[in-house]
């Protein structure tokens, strides 16, 4: 049994047999009674995102798990491949266990399975996934003055997303895969 | 620059600014905070347990017995077990004010007055103030003026709020306010009059079932705590006694109760008004930052 004052980013906890992973947490103290300590958690078989609090003096169950460093190989509609570039190990991930995902999936990605007594339960991706423009109108003039204008780019893996307008067919771009959203561009 | 402000700001309006000690003998007695604790060594070996203080307020308490009326404080403050940034240090800046013969509404008055001499643009808003019982009716449905924990209970379980078998009637609220008003307060709001198991040191509203406390929110971060002070010495032993038998119950330092401030607090005029400010995050609202660390030059995540 562990405490609640234990939980760090990505502490897998057991909750009446469903696994959740911290993505977010932060201790809380009211002016009187118990310290809570306030979590996102997602659970690793729905994606489902949740807020939940725990009071400090609570028992919870934490899972030992590992995450393993793999390749994504393909898909054929149903299951998501992986493989450990050491050992050529490849586990097959359903799409209904990392459904939030599969946007963001290409070809070669590294990702980290989540591996509990030998079976994969889910995937994480790394926060920020680089792609290159495939296409993007090119900007109209006079766009650029306000500096906010986004507009629509498809990307490598097939994804479409909102970037700013000075990105030009061909860029590499950072996607940030817990938002959707657009955070730098690479040189 | 701040800090400047605040201080032409009180002196003003009449209070003389006091300093208090840092390491003291009785820290603080709240079941949820952790002091940092100490040995404080005489040459001759003597030696005396201490701990640095969580809040100036015992040592401001004891200043207003002897006659003192409108004091401020300006303090490092200390708390172990703490979350590296976010919105928490461990080592933080904290204003304290008194005032005796007004009560909380005056304080929240003077309150709003400060933050708009710091921050002009807002000087022409009004800030919300509202009833935790009001805040409950509408975004809960249940009414606290007699809500009993099944019915506190009932209402975690019906909007799917993780609870466990032994919380109490202060744990059950908190889940709720936690998950069901606090994502709710936007703006400038003052949440005020909590119910007596949240009381903390204040005193009792006429019909006994709130504590004349308040907490300011602004965009959804809580700066301050103020209270019309409990200054009924019995009351104050016994929610002491409490507050020691629960800290022993959860396995930590019990800490003597300060004899000098029970002595003192009878002679405390009432009303007496009393708000706790965190200076580190007035300077995250003023200036637009959403982390504690982006506002401290030397945050605890650079230290340690």
């Amino acid at each position: 049994m562990s405490s609640p004052n234990d939980i760090k980013k990505g502490t897998v906890v057991n909750i009446n047999n469903e696994l959740w992973l911290v993505t977010y947490f932060q201790r809380v103290s009211p002016g009187k009674g118990s310290s809570f300590v306030r979590t996102k958690m997602k659970n690793i078989k729905t994606g489902k995102v949740q807020e939940t609090n725990f009071k400090s003096a609570e028992s919870l169950t934490f899972e030992d798990v590992q995450y393993k460093k793999m390749q994504y190989l393909f898909n054929d509609g149903i299951l998501y491949t992986f493989m450990d570039n050491m050992t050529y190990e490849q586990v097959s991930i359903a799409k209904a266990d990392m459904e939030d995902s599969i946007p963001y999936l290409k070809e070669g990605l590294e990702a980290n399975v989540v591996m509990h007594e030998g079976l994969a339960l889910s995937v994480t991706l790394p926060q920020k996934v680089e792609y290159s423009v495939v296409y993007t109108e090119p900007a109209v003039k006079g766009d650029t003055a306000s500096g906010n204008v986004l507009k629509e780019a498809e990307l490598d893996n097939g994804l479409k997303v909102r970037v700013p307008s000075f990105i030009t067919q061909g860029d590499h771009i950072l996607i940030n895969t817990d938002t959707g959203e657009y955070t730098e561009r690479v040189n | 620059m701040m800090n400047d402000s605040i201080r032409s700001f009180f002196s003003l309006r009449g209070y003389l600014e006091v300093e208090t000690p840092i390491v003291v003998r009785s820290p603080g007695m709240e079941p949820n905070l952790s002091p940092f604790e100490t040995i404080v060594r005489e040459p001759n070996g003597t030696e005396h347990r201490g701990a640095l203080i969580t809040s100036p307020e015992y040592s401001m308490k004891k200043l207003l017995g002897p006659g003192l009326e409108k004091i401020f404080t300006i303090t490092k403050v200390f708390r172990n077990d703490e979350t590296f940034g976010g919105n928490h240090n461990p080592e933080f800046s904290m204003l304290e004010w008194y005032q005796q013969g007004a009560d909380y509404q005056k304080c929240m008055e003077e309150t709003e007055e400060l933050i708009k001499v710091l921050k002009s643009e807002i000087r022409n808003t009004k800030f919300e103030k509202k009833r935790v019982r009001d805040l409950f009716l509408e975004h809960i449905g249940i009414d606290l003026d007699n809500a009993d924990q099944t019915e506190l209970l009932n209402a975690c379980n019906s909007h799917g709020i993780h609870t466990t078998g032994n919380d109490t009637k202060s744990d059950l609220f908190y889940r709720l306010f936690l998950t069901k008003i606090e994502p709710n307060l936007s703006g400038n709001i003052f949440v005020y009059d909590y119910p007596k198991y949240q009381a903390s040191l204040s005193r009792l509203t006429s019909d006994g079932k709130y504590g004349e406390r308040f907490e300011l929110y602004m965009n959804g971060l809580e700066l301050c705590n103020g209270f019309t002070e409990l200054t009924d010495a019995t009351e104050q032993r016994k929610r002491f006694e409490e507050e020691a038998e629960e800290r022993k119950q959860s396995g930590k330092t019990v800490h003597p109760i300060d004899e000098e401030l029970l002595s003192l607090l009878p002679s405390v005029r009432t009303p007496t008004f009393g708000n706790a400010l965190g200076i580190d995050r007035l300077h995250m609202i003023l200036t637009g930052k959403t982390k504690i660390e982006d506002v401290i030059l030397f945050p605890a995540s650079s230290l340690f």
